[in-house]
This record gives structure tokens, sequence and C-alpha cells, in this order.
């Protein structure tokens, strides 16, 4: 035998057999993960719930329907009624949707605003950063929640306004993740190659960067919704929601006074809102781990 | 020299983003569907026609926008806020009488937290697969899910209904008569409830973040050269490692300190603390504009401070930062 | 078995991994002994199991997922695999103790580092704050850090490399140790600085008697640094012995290749090239545990026997020790395996190319580049201060002809990469001309520059992170075809697998992603990228640096294959003066941002003119033992100073031997003329009939 090319050539990947995407692969391990599995059930669950619910069980909940402040299981009224005699069960399965629409669009408007802020200060840095990453830093310093309060009452309780407003407060932290990122990947020498071919800068951002910087934001895509969910929650707690469309935090906000006559009416509807995003998080989860490449070596 | 030069800086910058949040609030009031007065006024303050004339006559607002702006930037310089019509009082009091309260509250918390936080994250990291680690992950989990306000409602339902431990709500028994000593236990007995609730979502956090950041270190070469040394495993955790992993959790405190004031204003909300968030609330529930607009420039002005201090204190932590290394 | 005399014994350790896969078998039956006063060097390629060798003489096997599964570590007959945990923390830094590979990344970057220098005394030797504090600084000084007293106070950060890596030394010496184990100590570093280093590892020795275990990849290194060498491959101990006789007679075919894959520098390099000896394919994974020799895959001699059994370790003359079929006594095959190699080099002999000064070339100049400058501006620290710029490179000029292989050598800051960048039209140039044939490139933008693209492309330095992850291998080979317009749409895939032919891939492995290949077959892929659009001139930047000494002869075999076939023309950027001699024509010697110095690469490396390739090259350790042990070496002082600013003077002044007697070091920039034909240097000290001042030296010296 020689020194010979043939011998040279790949010959420890001969026995190489699966040609996979990445991402494919990320996919592979996050259904291997148990946690994350649960999550995603429980969110089908809720999901279904929001979608069929309104179908199955046809009690609207903002009726009076039965005496106030009812313990679980009288009448058949299964988590009981609130100080106004609306039936709990109900008010939890009408609020899935407000809850669920506002979570997904808010986390949207979060990350479409996030991500271009983000994208644009890391790739072409210089001044452009400075700029924007000013302005993220001024939006960082405003209370969220007090801003999205202001802007809500401003502009009337819809549930677009809700979502936009959620989504101008909450954007900051995704642009600096992006940006951190877009920085990083820009110094890779694929991105120097991609431009010793020939390529655009805009070919660049979106062919080159982006596929590679997706997993974290898909992560905080994910992680988000929960944020948002929870945002909702919060601004509906304080009043600051769509007066024709019931929600969890409302039925919260609505009992605050008779927390001590009727456990019932706030515990429920909060365990609702507590499952949901436990639920998102764990896919969030699911994911960090799924793009680790940490630990998907071991 | 150089810390004074980055000190001045820091301080201008602070100073143009209070501006940029009076700019702010111009606008909303502007862009705001329907008259400025009348949302100078507030909605519900039943303004006549009188009132109305005097908020123009005030505000400027019949002279062109820009001067108008002056005009408002004028007014918060000599400390005027505007006059709250609903609770009848100018709004720069208003908010000082309120501001000891929630800067009480969310300072214990965020201490209670980020110390708590930082141990837990400690203890779990060094078994990465133990119970305790695998314990701190779920409660984690658990804490960030659960909305803050239904938290509070949970912790009131069982200790100040089923075991009546602490008080229901407020800041204070108005009923005490008691020393110095006495009063300051009152406030104290007051606090823990609020103060647990919001620490509990940010305990949920930090001891996240110390146990990723601590295991993030423990893998790194300069631990590995402190174990060659000889260096005993408790120093290499709580001195070597510690140093370095604390510093994620300041920059995190920093970026945090205007969540944990959301937080307090439903915290407040709940427990009925008087502070700017139950105040903030009150306004909200009236359509008390000026008073919400001051509320926002004046815990916006609170971030921005607790920014800076946090700053100066990771400078303090990591001596890279002095020279602008990184 | 156990030598009482030996200072460190290992015995027949083993060491196994648990993995996703299964249980890897990391170290394998591995036996030495080091002794006082003496330098053991261990080296082979990565992946061979040195480093987890020193980690388990420390106790520091990370475990899980790591444990030692057989053998015993004795230090002066105390075994430290059955030590408990606090006796092995007295043991560590205080009677062994270890310098890592990353000077950067080894100090606590939140301590100063005299503190951290002084935590070791106090723990080993009960001092007081201050009296430690005292000992370290003294330990400074021993490492020759100057003003040892002020660095103290210092965080690692306000240190360079090379400076960090003498803390680590000053550290690791504190409590005078009996062993001392340097993992790759300057393998981050510059090769003058290297030099500084080695020179104060072997002083350091001479005075406290210390054995010394040093690990390395380089061949080089282990003929300067070690008395003895024990070479590993995939885990297990192949040869050892004595380095002045091992490396003479090399018996064992990885020995062999390992020394004959690397260029090494010579002092008269010969006229002719010939392809480098190769070591084919890479270390095998540690999981698949086959009957045979681990080596027999990678081997040109292998015979029926190494694929059937593990070869035992054969005693050699003088304490040499070989595991290899081909040296058992009374085989059919010769003694050694020197008859097989002979008769591959004899053929490989037949394909030399012409080279400078013996072949032909075109006059034909293919690039010019005129007093081209590159400035970074910084960032100003507060608003009044004054704006400064970082001149990586300031006013570089030179032709390359059409055919050649034109080099630029140079330490880390020295604007060889950013001199490349600019060429490509990868950075902006602040001033000065980029000509390649007859078209200006310097401002060209748009359209045009993606028609000028097609005829320079660009190889990197990182295998690892020049190749998109999401794409497949094929894609990325025929993304510059489908983006530069070249050739017809329809002939395009047929190229791309000629283009994997050609580069040493299977055409098959177009359907991979660049994660399922190795460093050296992502660099492959690299080539054929870079071939896709049929350029003129190709821009190599450091291609081989980041891969193992064995597959560096592969790409550049390859390199050197495709420049005959296509006549391109390189550009070759490198810190390697081995590599660059072997592969370059005409060479520049670059030095903060200028050329030095410039010649053919026969005049280059006989006559050098200017002091700083002379102290280049001088610092270059020679694969022959005891050569550069004696010979004369210059010392430069310091590390490479900052480019941001520089004065008006000759940048090398401030390092120079030879500058400090003449004011015009300091004051006038040397411009760079012509000595001899083609033979170009930028120093005052030269006289214009090329005689340089270190010849004065040595003239003086002789007498």
């Amino acid at each position: 035998m020689r020194f010979s090319k043939e011998k040279t050539a790949g010959r420890d990947l001969d026995d190489v057999v699966p040609v996979d995407h990445p991402l494919k692969e990320m996919w592979r391990m996050f259904f291997k993960n148990r946690a994350a599995l649960f999550g995603l059930g429980l969110l089908l669950t809720i999901i279904l719930m929001a979608l069929l619910g309104p179908l199955l069980y046809h009690i609207d909940p903002f009726e009076i329907v039965w005496a106030p402040l009812a313990p679980p299981g009288e009448e058949g009224y299964l988590l009981g009624t609130d100080y106004l005699g609306r039936d709990i069960l109900a008010g939890i399965i009408y609020g899935a949707k407000a809850t669920l629409v506002v979570g997904t669009a808010a986390a949207l408007c979060t990350v479409c605003i996030g991500v271009t802020v983000g994208a644009v200060a890391g790739f072409y840095g210089g001044w452009v950063d400075n700029a924007l990453m000013r302005v993220t830093e001024f939006f960082q310093v405003l209370p969220p929640l007090l801003f999205a309060m202001v802007l809500v009452t401003l502009f009337s309780p819809k549930l677009m306004i809700i979502s936009i407003s959620i989504g101008v407060v909450s954007w900051p932290g995704v642009a600096r993740l992006t940006r951190g990122e877009f920085l990083k990947i820009r110094e890779r020498e694929y991105v120097m190659a991609a431009r010793s071919i020939g390529s655009s800068n805009l070919r660049i951002i979106w062919k080159v960067i982006l596929p590679n910087a997706l997993p974290p934001l898909i992560v905080t895509a994910t992680l988000i919704i929960g944020v948002a969910i929870l945002f909702e929650a919060g601004l509906s707690y304080l009043g600051l929601s769509d007066p024709n469309i019931m929600s969890w935090g409302f039925m919260i906000g609505s009992s605050r006074e008779y927390i001590f006559e009727s456990w019932w009416a706030v515990t429920f509807p909060g365990v609702a809102i507590f499952l949901t995003v436990l639920a998102v998080s764990l896919v969030g989860d699911g994911f960090t781990d799924a793009f680790n490449p940490k630990l998907r070596q071991l | 020299m150089r810390f004074l030069a980055t000190l001045f800086r820091r301080l201008m910058y602070a100073f143009f983003l209070l501006v940029a949040v009076l700019v702010l609030n111009f606008m909303l009031i502007h862009l705001a569907p329907g008259d400025p007065a009348d949302v100078i006024a507030g909605e519900m303050g039943g303004a006549t026609e009188e009132m109305l004339a005097d908020i123009r006559a005030a505000y400027g607002l019949d002279k062109p926008i820009a001067e108008q702006l002056f005009v408002y930037l004028g007014k918060v310089a000599r400390g005027d806020l505007g006059h709250s019509f609903y609770f009848n009082q100018p709004v720069t009091d208003l908010i000082l009488e309120r501001v000891g309260a929630t800067i009480l509250l969310v300072i214990t918390a965020l201490a209670l937290s980020v110390f708590a936080g930082t141990f837990l994250g400690v203890l779990a990291s060094r078994k990465p697969n133990g119970f305790f680690s695998h314990f701190v992950t779920v409660f984690s989990l658990l804490g960030y899910a659960a909305p803050v306000f239904w938290t509070g409602m949970m912790l009131l339902i069982l200790f100040a209904s089923w075991v009546p431990i602490f008080p229901v709500s407020g800041m204070y028994n108005v009923a005490l008569n008691g020393g110095r000593l006495a009063r300051a236990f009152d406030i104290f007995h007051h606090l823990m409830l609020p103060m647990l609730t919001l620490a509990i979502i940010y305990l949920a956090q930090y001891s996240r973040l110390s146990r990723a950041s601590m295991l993030d270190v423990l893998g790194s070469d300069y631990i590995r050269t402190a174990r060659a040394k000889g260096v005993s495993e408790r120093m290499i955790i709580y001195k070597h490692a510690l140093k370095n992993a604390i510093l994620p959790v300041v920059t995190m405190a920093g970026l945090q300190m205007s969540y944990l004031f959301s937080g307090a204003i439903l915290v407040e909300t709940v427990f009925n603390w008087p502070g700017l968030g139950r105040l903030a609330f009150e306004s909200i529930l009236r359509r008390d504009y000026p008073t919400i607009l001051g509320i926002l420039f004046f815990s916006t002005f609170i971030v921005i401070s607790a920014n800076l201090l946090t700053d100066l204190s990771y400078r303090l932590i990591d001596p890279r930062i002095h020279a602008g290394a990184k | 078995m156990s030598d009482t005399s030996a200072l460190l014994t290992v015995e027949n350790l083993q060491i196994e991994f648990d993995v996703r896969q299964g249980v890897a078998t990391v170290i394998n039956n591995l036996s030495f002994s080091v002794n006082r006063g003496e330098t053991l060097g261990i080296v082979g390629e990565s992946g061979c199991g040195k480093s987890v060798t020193a980690l388990a003489i420390m106790g520091l096997v990370p475990s899980p997922p790591g444990r030692v599964a057989a053998g015993r570590i004795l230090l002066e007959g105390e075994n430290l695999l059955q030590a408990d945990e606090s006796r092995l923390r007295q043991i560590r830094g205080n009677e062994i103790a270890m310098i890592f590979q990353e000077p950067m990344t080894s100090l606590n970057p939140v301590f100063k580092i005299g503190h951290q220098i002084a935590e070791t005394i106090r723990i080993h030797q009960g001092l007081g704050r201050s009296a430690a504090h005292r000992r370290a600084v003294d330990m400074l000084e021993s490492v020759d850090i100057p003003a040892a007293e002020k660095r103290a106070g210092e965080y690692p950060y306000q240190l360079s490399g090379g400076m960090r890596q003498r803390v680590m030394i000053a550290m690791a010496l504190a409590c005078n140790p009996k062993v001392l184990i340097a993992d790759e100590p300057t393998t981050a570093l510059d090769v003058t600085v290297q030099a500084q280093i080695f020179d104060l590892l072997k002083d350091i020795q001479q005075r406290t008697g210390t054995a010394i275990i040093f690990i390395t990849h380089d061949m080089g290194s282990i003929a300067e640094m070690a008395h003895r060498v024990a070479v590993m491959y995939a885990g297990r101990k192949v040869e050892d012995g004595s380095v002045d006789h091992l490396l003479v007679n090399p018996r064992h075919p990885y020995t062999r290749g390992l020394i004959a894959c690397v260029p090494h520098l010579e002092k008269n390099p010969s006229v002719q090239r010939r392809p480098l000896t190769e070591i084919p394919g890479v270390v095998p994974s540690l999981l698949l545990r086959d009957k045979g020799c681990p080596f027999e895959p990678r081997c040109a001699c292998a015979i029926q026997k190494c694929k059937e059994a593990m070869p035992p370790e054969y005693h050699q003359k003088a304490g040499h020790t070989t595991a290899c079929w081909l040296n058992a006594p009374g085989s059919d095959i010769p003694d050694s395996p020197l008859e097989v190699l002979k008769e591959s080099t004899l053929e490989a002999n037949m394909q030399t190319r012409p080279s400078a000064g013996g072949g032909k070339f075109s006059e034909e100049i293919l690039l010019r580049v005129n007093n081209l400058k590159i400035h970074f501006p910084r960032k100003r620290t507060h608003p009044f201060a004054r704006r400064s710029a970082v001149h990586a490179v300031d006013g570089v000029s030179f032709n390359i002809r059409r055919g050649t292989t034109f080099g630029i050598v140079g330490e880390s800051g020295s604007g060889k990469t950013t001199t490349a960048l600019g060429i490509m039209r990868l950075v902006n140039i602040t001033s000065g001309r980029v000509t390649l044939g007859n078209e200006d490139i310097t401002r060209m933008g748009g359209a045009q520059l993606r028609r000028i693209r097609r005829r320079m492309q660009f190889i990197f330095q990182d295998p690892y992170s020049s190749l998109n992850p999401h794409m497949r291998a094929g894609a990325i080979v025929r993304e510059p075809m489908d983006l530069l317009d070249v050739g017809e749409k329809s002939g395009r895939d047929s190229h791309v697998a000629d283009l994997f032919a050609k580069s040493g891939l299977r055409p098959e492995q177009r359907a991979y992603f660049p994660h399922q290949f190795s460093g050296g077959q992502r660099q492959r892929i690299g080539v054929a990228r870079a071939l896709a659009s049929q350029p003129d001139l190709l821009v190599c930047d450091e291609p081989v640096s980041a891969l193992d000494v064995a597959i560096q002869s592969q790409i550049l075999n390859l390199l050197s294959d495709l420049q005959a076939e296509f006549n391109l023309t390189y550009l070759f950027i490198s810190h390697d003066l081995g590599v660059v001699q072997y592969l370059c024509d005409e060479i520049a010697v670059m030095y903060l941002g200028r050329i030095v110095e410039q010649a053919d690469r026969i005049s280059l490396f006989k006559s050098p003119l200017h002091p700083y390739t002379w102290a280049l090259l001088s610092a270059v350790p020679s694969a022959k033992p005891g050569q550069s042990r004696t010979g004369k070496r210059i010392h430069l002082k310091g590390d490479t100073p900052s480019p941001i600013d520089p004065g008006p003077g000759c940048r090398f002044a401030q390092r120079c031997p030879f500058a400090e007697a003449d004011a015009k070091c300091i004051s006038e920039m040397p411009a760079l003329r012509e000595i001899k034909k083609g033979h170009r240097v930028a120093c005052h000290q030269v006289t214009d009939d090329g005689i340089a001042p270190q010849d004065e030296l040595s003239v003086k010296l002789k007498a």
C-alpha cells in the first residue's frame, strides 16, 4: 500500500448513515424529552379547550346563573360561582381564548420588533447599533406593566391594543438577545466566506446569519408567550381587559374583595394561568435542551 | 480619575434618558384620542369648561406644539408634575407621600431574592444532577409560571385567613400605640407577605441563573488552574467561582429593576400596600392621567438610579470594566 | 517493574470515559517514568490522550464521565491513585504543579495576579499575607517579569499572552514542586515568545532540578526541550527513548510520519521541492476496539499481523522501546520499516516540481499591491479624547507573478491577515491601490466587484467556522457558481462532483453537512469552494494552522497539486516559517503592519538581512536534537507592541537588539530598499552592500 489519495478521502465517514439537517436532529432531541412532551400535551389540551369548550359548554360566563359565592359542586356548578353568581367553570373555558390569543399575538409582536431591531443593530454595528441600542435602553427603563397600563388606558382596552401594548413594552430583551447572536455570528468565518463569493447583505442576514441564530430565538419566542400571558393576566386583573371578552385575570381581579369568602373564585382561574404558562415554559425548556450542543454530545 | 469620567458620563446619560421619558409623556398626552386638556383633566374629573380653560392656559395648549413641550419641561424642572383633580393634590406631593413604601417593598424583595437565589443556585450547582439541583429547577419553573398577584392571594388565604399569623392588608396598624421599635416591627410584620410574594418569582429566576452561571464557571480553565494549585473545594466554590458567577446575576438585577417595579404594582394592589403601585392602580381606575404619567416618570427615575448603582457595583467586582476591555 | 530511582512513575494506566455511544478507552496500558532534573516529552496528535495523562497525574480527570480503570501513579513510591482528596490537595501545586495551554483563560480574571500566586504559597507553606506577597513578587522576578512589584497588583486582562504564561509558570513554581507538567505551554504563543518561555523553563530546571513533563504536538519543541520522549497514539505509547536516539533513529512508522510530515525549517533550502510525507486519515475513534494495532489503518507499512494482534513492546538499544510488529526481532521484515519508506519516498521524488530559481515562471504580474494602508478607527473613551486608529496595515507594496506562490509571514498583530482581507476587499481599504491583472479593484463595488470576485477566492483558517453549518457540502461548493454566475446552470452539479474528486473527497459526500466531516476534510471543502469560480488568485489565510500536524501535510500537498494542475497563483499567509519555506516562491516578512524584508525563498532563509527575520528564524525550534540547543539564538525582549498610533521610527526599534546605538531607528521610518536582485529590506542598520548587523556580531564573536 502507498500513501495514496484514495486512502485519504473520508474513510472515517464510510459508516455514517444519517444525513439530516441539523434542525431535524434537534427535533429528535426534543421528542425524547419527557418534561417537554408533557408541556406540549398540556398546551394542546388547553388549546383544545379554548376551541371546543364553548361548543360543548353552553353557559355564558357573564350571565348570573345561581346564587353568589356558591362553593364548588353546588347545583352542578363544578367550580362554584363568584360574588355575582357567575359560573367559574364557564369563565375558565371561555377565558382561555383571550389568554391564548393575546399571548400569541403579543409574543409575535414582541419578536417582530425585537428581532428586527436586534438584527439591524447587530449586523450593521457602528452608529446604527449605537442609536438602536440607546432606544432599546430607553424602553428598558420604563416599568413595562405601568407603561402598558398607560397605553391601554389611553387607547381603549381591545384585544389588539392590549397585544400591541405588550409587544411595545417587552421587545427590548429580544432585541438585545438577537443583537448578541448577530454580533457573535457576524464574526464567524462562514459569513466572511459568504461575502467573498459575492453574497449581498440581505442574503447574508436572511440565509446565513438568521438560520444560525434561530435556536436561541425559537427558545425566547416560546418563553415570551409565557411572559405575554402573565402580562395579559396582570392587565386584566387590574381591570384593563376587553369588557366583552372573559379573561382569567379579570375573573381574579373582580373577585379581589371576596377572596376570604370565595377562595375558589380566585384559585381556579389562577391555576389555569399557572398551568398554561407552565406548559409553555416546559416546551421552551425542551427547545433549550434540544438546541444545546453541549448536552447533545453527552 | 477614569472612574469620575465614567460617573460623569453615566450621569449625563441618565439625565438624557429622563428627558426622553418626559418627551414620551408629552407625546402620549397628545397622541391620545381627544382634546389634550381633557386628558390632563382626566375623564372622571368631571371637568368644567372653566377648569379646562385653566389647564389650557397653564400648559399653553393654544401655542405651537414645540413651545408646549418647553412649557411642560419647564414645569417638571420646577418640580411640578401637574395637579391631580381626583385627589385634589399636586402630583409631586402625592408621589412623595407614597414612594417610601414602594422602595421599602422593592428593595427588601430584591435583596431577599438575589441573596437567597444565588445561595440556592450555588448549592444546586455543586451536584448538577442531584436531588437538590432538580428541586431548584422545578421550583424556579413553578415560581416563574405563577402570576404574582395570584401567588399573593394564595399566601393571603393561607397565612391571613386559614392560619392567621400575618395581617390582611396595609402597611401598619393605625391603632397601635408603641415605641419606635414596636412600630418598626409592626411595619415589618405587614411587609412580610407582600415582600415574600414579590421575592418568590425573582428568587426562582436568580436561583436558576446563578446555578447555570456557576456550572459554566466551574467548567472554565481558571477553575482547573485553582484545582491544580491545591485550593480546597470550598474555596474554589465560594471564592474563585462565585466572584465570577455573580457577574451575570448583578447584570440581571440591574436589568430587572423595571420588572420588579411592575410586580410591585400588582402586589401592592393585592395587599393594599400604600405605595406608588397602588396609587397607579387607583389613578388608572379614575383615568387620572397627570398622576399616572407622574408615576411613570418617577418610577423610571428610580429604575435609572438603580441601574446606575448596579453599573457602578459591577465595576467593583469585575476589574476588566475599568479599562473598557470587555 | 517499578523503577525505584524514578521520581514519578506511571504504570499500566488505563482511563475510560463514558460517552453516549458507550465506553471510550482514552488511555490504554500506559507506562512511563521521569527522573529528577529530567524533561520527558510526550508527543502525538490531538485526541491521543496526552492531556488526559497529565490530568490523571494531578488527580483531576473529570469524573464523571471519566474514571481510572487500572494502573498506578507513583510519586516517590506513593500511589497517587489511592491517596485521598486532602492528600492530593497537598500534592497539587506543592509537589506536582501544572501549566496549561491557554494562558488567556487559565488565570482567574477577577483576582490580581500577585494574589493568585500568593494563594498557592499560603495554602502550602502557611505563610502570612505579606510574606506570601513578597514571595509572589520574588517569583514574578524569577520568571523575568519587569517591574514585578507593580505587575503583582495588576489583573490578568492587563497582561499579554506571553506575560500570562510567565505568571502561570511563576505560580506553578511558587512552592518548588518536584514535578512540573507543561501541557502545550507555548501553542497559543508567537514563536519569539515561545523561545523566551523555552529558555525560561530550561533555566529554571537547571536552577531547581525540577522534573518536567512536557506535552506537545511539535517534534521541534521536543527536540529543543526534552531529554527523553514518549510518542502516544490513540491512548497508547507507541515508542519511547532518549531524544538524541529516537529523533535520529525513529523506529515506529507513526513517529517517522510525525517527523516527516512537517516541513522543517532548513538553513539551506533545496531548490527542488518534493511532496511531504502524509499520514492519511485521522486518529480513530477510541470506542472501536479492534484487536489489532490502532495505527494499522493509517500505516504505510502495515502487514497482515498488524490487523490481527496488538504488538507488544520491543526493547531496542539504549532504553529505546517501540510497539510495532515490524520491530520484532527475527521478523521476516528487516529490522526497521525504513526500506518500505524509502521506496515510497523514491516514487514521490519523481514528482518534484520546479520552484523559484530552479524552474521558469511567467513574468506576467497578476496582483499588484501599492502602498496599501488599512487603519481601523478606535472608539473614543470619552468625548474629549484624541481620535486614534489601529494601523493594522501601514504602507505595504508587493507584486505577485502568475503561477507563483507569494508568502507573507509574521507573528500575531503583524497585519498579514488584514492585508489579505484588504486585497479580497473584505475590509475597507484606507488608502493605496490593489490591481488584479490590469483592473484597479481598490474602489470597485456592486456588479463589478462580483465579477472580479470570480477571479480571486479565499481559503480560511478555521475549517470549523468557515462552513455554514446549515448547508450541505455540495450546496456550499455550488453557491459561488450560482452567485457569481459561473458556467452553464446545467453543468454546475457535475462541476461540483468534479471539484469534490479533485479536492480528495468522494462525490457522494456532497449530501453531508459540515459537522459530519473531520477538520482536514472540511478544509478540503473550503478548497473546493474556492476553486468553484475558477479563480486565478487564491488567497490562503493560514489554511493549515488549525489542523493537526499529520493533516497539515495532506492539505499542503493538495494545494501544491492544484497549483500545478490549474496554474493557480497563491497568496499564502502563515506564521509558520517551515510551511512558508516549503510552499512559497517569494516571501515577505511583516512586522506591525509593514513589510520589513522581502526575498525569494532561497536567499531569505540563507541570508536573512533584517534583524527581525533573523530573530524569527533563530526562534524556531529545529527537529534535529541538539542543534538549536547549542546554536546561538537572539532574544527579542517583550512582546509585539501595540499598533495603535505608532511613533515615527522603525516599528521594530523597541525590540531590536541593534537599535539602541542609532537614534535614526527611533526617529525615522526605514524605507524598503533593494540590496540584491529581488531582495529588499527595510532597516537602517543593513549596509548597501548587504551586511546585516547580526553578521558583524558573529564576526566579532568569532574573533
